[in-house]
């Protein structure tokens, strides 16, 4: 393995570990370091999280983009999987130690317990969120809308982000 | 559920989940579509996701994909939710490497962006009257949570060690309980 793989899986697998909450919150240092490393230059960092904003899957898949510009293909393949692979490992060996059947009340009350904050992070999301994406009155009409057909008529969620993506592309390109 | 069967909704869900609220298509998908687990079981998971690092949506599906079909099937819906978007994204990348978006997606952007918001107040609506009722002082962990890691602009790592711990301390077991 090159010298700048071996850069790639230690700086993305050391971000993905200190990533608390979502990708977002090391945003900053991602930057820092990879413009640092020369391996992109800001505008194209910048570019890179808005496209992953517009394609499926997790957020962080900006890391991917990086890794192609650091060291192509095999960059791509690391980047991506040393920064999603060892929380999700994380996860799994926790949620087994969690699972086993015991007398102690903890495990389960732990659980518990940590519910309403991971509600209170889902709140404090898009809170951060808000400004930006409610920055015009179409963009706060949308967002009604959606709530209320969300929560009254229960459709796919999949049909409020089409229907986002559409009237954004109407409304919103001239912004 | 068949260890395939995992792959295939999983690639599929991995496909189609787009924009910030995740966490209600998940929810949408694995409660009510799919029935794999029940909303108490969602809740978990969510509450796992948010002590461990990482991206929350591959980190629900490794956990999903666990409870499914163990070990393998926690590879295989990890993979399944991470493999779509990386090769679209990475199509992107090469294509159009110091590409500038054309407005009219810039516009679909701020879109997605504006759905998003909706979507992560209705899972709110949804799934938080079940966690806080669980626990008591619940809604105070909730609004303290969003408090400081919203508003007060305090990291996720000392909110989450903060109320975490304040949410075990007032329900840590009692003498009459044990």
């Amino acid at each position: 393995m090159t010298g700048e793989l071996w850069s790639i899986l230690l700086l993305f697998g050391r971000l993905g570990l200190v990533a608390f909450g979502s990708g977002s919150s090391i945003l900053s240092e991602m930057d820092r370091e990879t413009v640092a490393r020369g391996w992109l230059d800001h505008t194209q960092f910048v570019q890179a999280f808005a496209v992953s904003q517009l394609t499926p899957g997790p957020q962080v898949l900006y890391t991917t983009v990086i890794g192609y510009f650091a060291a192509g293909y095999p960059g791509a393949i690391l980047a991506s999987i040393a920064f999603c692979g060892p929380p999700a490992v994380l996860s799994v060996v926790l949620a087994s130690l969690w699972s086993r059947r015991s007398t102690s009340p903890w495990p389960a009350l732990i659980r518990r317990a940590l519910g309403p904050v991971a509600m209170g992070l889902v709140a404090a999301s898009s809170f951060a969120l808000a400004p930006t994406a409610l920055s015009s009155p179409w963009a706060i009409a949308l967002a009604a809308v959606g709530f209320v057909v969300l929560n009254v008529r229960r459709v796919s969620p999949l049909w409020v982000v089409a229907a986002g993506a559409i009237v954004g592309a109407i409304f919103g390109s001239g912004s | 559920v068949k260890l395939l069967g995992i792959l295939r909704h999983f690639l599929f869900i991995g496909a189609t989940v787009i924009g910030q609220g995740k966490q209600l298509y998940l929810e949408d998908m694995f409660v009510r579509r799919l029935k794999w687990m029940s909303i108490e079981e969602f809740t978990d998971g969510l509450a796992l996701c948010s002590i461990v690092p990482g991206p929350n949506i591959t980190n629900m599906a490794a956990y999903t994909g666990w409870l499914l079909g163990g070990w393998p099937g926690a590879l295989l819906a990890w993979l399944g939710m991470l493999l779509p978007g990386f090769l679209i994204i990475l199509a992107v990348a090469v294509v159009a490497r110091a590409g500038v978006f054309p407005p009219v997606v810039r516009g679909a952007l701020a879109g997605v962006a504006a759905t998003s918001v909706c979507m992560m107040l209705t899972v709110i609506l949804r799934a938080a009257p079940t966690a806080c009722r669980r626990v008591r002082g619940g809604w105070v962990l909730l609004v303290g949570t969003f408090a400081m890691a919203g508003p007060l602009g305090i990291g996720v790592l000392p909110t989450v060690a903060i109320f975490g711990l304040l949410g075990i301390w007032l329900n840590r077991p009692t003498r009459s309980s044990r």
